[in-house]
């Protein structure tokens, strides 16, 4: 977008404060990628889904755009949507999971792994975890926000967070645990 | 598949770092990005209609009374969306599209033509370089570019790094995307310089990406981003007044961004080592580190050069030296770059003349021998990139255009971001440690034993492993 295009957009959104708000294109540009990431992280890296969770989440925050403060409030509200949306996809394929037979087809796989077996087991790990441990710790562990963002994001109280995260965190230990112990 | 039993986490934080590893997917290319925010795009028009339709569809259900009003509201609604979806970017300058260098037969048919009709100055005998390019050399070049010389090889070489174009602030530019196979690659934008381009960078870009490949470690990866500066090479004459080296940094800002990087280091010689302070000045928080090999600095008000060391003191004279007897092609694209073009535009021997000169003058060329320092192939491809493009014009604005705007990054403050200085013997300013260090951040500082301007055509290897070592407490 030119500077000139940028401009008549922010006077289109006819708020002051729009001004200090980025466009589209620089919007994309800045949480693109971590969004996708963030919602691959949910989907076992089904790279298709975790972009549509993305861009509906973008969409959805660029509608309501002359509605939040800032940038910072625009991330926030944003990667608020991603997770939510990615644990809803999640709760759908469980649903799904449970009603065709054991044998689907593979799901599609992000990045190839050194080894295979142990994404699998990390995978399976992650299932065994609530939908709130599960976004506290891929926000906080997986994608560096602080507790505290992590509890903005998530609409929790900071002590919550910490909660979810020592619980997901001691579920893991000892899934993975056991996991390493089985011959692969 | 491994037969070996992993070993347990020591603890949490491996833990998490064995879990992020396995979970993370494949960095972004530049096509994933465009397609994303192509449906983003996508979804936003499709909400935007369905609003509409909607609006429409309310105010055609009600009562007449009621109708009328909400009518003139339900069109405002209708107007405001269409406006609001009209001025996002369906039909996107910031689209990145996938280039080739491809110059027509007929420009090469026309060069050969022009080289052989070239009408050739005289010069006093035994006069060799003390008034400019020696015509005994140019007159060589010129005859080996117009007999020998194989474009189509180096339009080959060239098209093997995956090259692309976007429109930023109203003109087109040009940039190599060198995206290494190792995902944890760092980004680097590296910026050229006058009268380079990024043949200037053809040599290291391999060393960069592919550090397994050449003695260093995958943890060393560099994806690189290397653009034709605006006004330079492919990505053409620039067609506004004003393009000065905060202008350009800021355009290469929008490129990396639109490439979706959000921290990434910055690298550059002569302009670009003018143009790269900019980047850490106005992208701080997403530029991470900057590596200059030529260090441009404003002398302190009581500076005592008798208190440098010896090195420093045999710089400084190589910079005044250089300001005292090679600075006068500045003076003239300052000031007054149009009237140089028409010659520089029009004869090809006239360009390669303009430019030959300072590579021997400004390369590490033992006895003056410029073709120690660069082979006959690598000085005509990069002339030869000014010269199908038809951007030597362009080019020499950038001095007018520095000179108009006054303007240094080093000259609002010290510049926060970490700083890597590589410190070759034949650079044109070198300036002493302590002068740079109240610029930049500086936190690593290289000396070379050979080498010039060029660094990255000249000395390689020693440079990637510069960049490797500096980037490594950055990345």
């Amino acid at each position: 977008m030119s500077s000139r295009e940028s401009q008549g957009a922010l006077e289109l959104l006819g708020e002051s404060r729009a001004r200090e708000l980025p466009s589209l294109e620089a919007w994309v540009a800045v949480h693109g990628e971590r969004a996708v990431r963030i919602a691959s992280r949910f989907v076992r890296g089904d790279r298709a889904a975790a972009e549509d969770i993305a861009q509906d989440a973008f969409a959805r925050a660029w509608r309501a755009l002359p509605r939040l403060r800032g940038e910072a409030e625009l991330a926030t509200w944003l990667y608020r949507v991603v997770v939510n949306e990615a644990l809803s996809h999640l709760r759908k394929q469980k649903l799904r999971d449970g009603l065709v037979a054991l044998l689907g087809p593979e799901r599609p796989a992000g990045a190839p792994s050194r080894d295979p077996t142990l994404r699998a087991r990390i995978a399976a790990a992650l299932d065994t975890l609530t939908a709130n441990e599960r976004a506290v710790f891929t926000l906080v562990h997986l994608e560096g926000f602080t507790v505290e963002e992590t509890a903005q994001i998530r609409r929790r109280a900071v002590g919550t967070v910490k909660s979810h995260l020592h619980r997901a965190l001691a579920k893991l230990r000892r899934e993975l645990a056991t996991r390493w112990e089985e011959r692969p | 598949m491994s037969e070996r039993k992993p070993k347990p986490p020591r603890d949490d934080a491996e833990l998490a770092a064995r879990v992020e590893a396995e979970t993370r997917p494949a960095p972004w290319t530049p096509e994933d990005r465009v397609r994303f925010r192509e449906g983003v795009e996508t979804r936003v028009a499709r909400r935007a209609r369905w609003r509409a339709r909607r609006n429409l569809a309310l105010a055609g259900s009600l009562a007449l009374a009621a109708a009328a009003a909400l009518f003139f509201a339900g069109r405002a609604a209708l107007g405001n969306t269409l406006a609001r979806s009209g001025s996002h970017p369906m039909s996107d300058p910031a689209v990145i599209r996938p280039f080739k260098i491809e110059v027509p037969d007929s420009a090469l048919t026309d060069l050969r033509d022009r080289l052989a009709r070239t009408r050739w100055p005289d010069q006093i005998v035994g006069a060799g370089w003390d008034y400019g390019t020696e015509l005994a050399f140019l007159r060589a070049l010129c005859d080996y570019w117009r007999t020998q010389y194989d474009w189509r090889a180096h339009e080959a070489a060239l098209n093997r790094w995956p090259q692309f174009t976007t429109d930023v602030d109203g003109e087109r530019l040009h940039f190599i995307h060198a995206k290494s196979r190792h995902p944890d690659a760092f980004p680097l934008l590296i910026t050229h310089g006058w009268p380079g381009s990024i043949v200037e960078f053809q040599k290291i870009l391999p060393l960069l990406t592919d550090p397994t490949a050449h003695g260093g470690r995958a943890e060393d990866a560099f994806h690189v981003i290397c653009p034709s500066m605006p006004g330079y090479g492919f990505s053409g004459p620039t067609h506004s007044r004003g393009w000065d080296p905060e202008r350009i940094a800021r355009a290469e800002v929008e490129i990396m961004h639109r490439l979706g990087y959000v921290k990434y280091g910055a690298q550059g010689g002569d302009w670009g080592a003018i143009v790269t302070p900019w980047v850490a000045r106005v992208d701080p928080k997403h530029c991470a580190g900057i590596h200059l090999n030529m260090l441009l600095v404003i002398p302190p008000p009581d500076a005592k050069p008798e208190a440098l060391s010896e090195a420093e003191q045999k710089r400084l004279a190589y910079s005044n030296e250089f300001n005292a007897s090679g600075t006068g092609y500045q003076a003239i694209q300052g000031t007054k770059p149009q009237t140089l073009a028409y010659g520089l535009t029009d004869s090809p021997a006239g360009l390669a003349g303009w430019i030959a000169e300072k590579f021997r003058a400004w390369g590490d060329c033992p006895d003056g021998d410029v073709l120690s320092a660069f082979s006959r192939d690598e000085l005509l491809t990069n002339i030869s990139v000014y010269w199908f493009t038809g951007t030597i014009n362009s080019s020499t604005r950038l001095y007018y255009e520095q000179r108009k705007s006054a303007k240094l990054a080093i000259a609002s403050g010290k510049i926060a971001t970490p700083t890597g200085c590589a410190v070759f013997p034949k650079e044109l300013y070198n300036a002493p440690r302590a002068w740079a260090e109240r610029h930049y951040h500086v936190t690593h500082w290289s000396t070379f034993e050979s080498g010039g301007h060029f660094a990255a055509m000249e000395r390689p290897n020693e440079m990637a492993a510069d960049l490797r070592k500096f980037f490594a407490t950055v990345r």
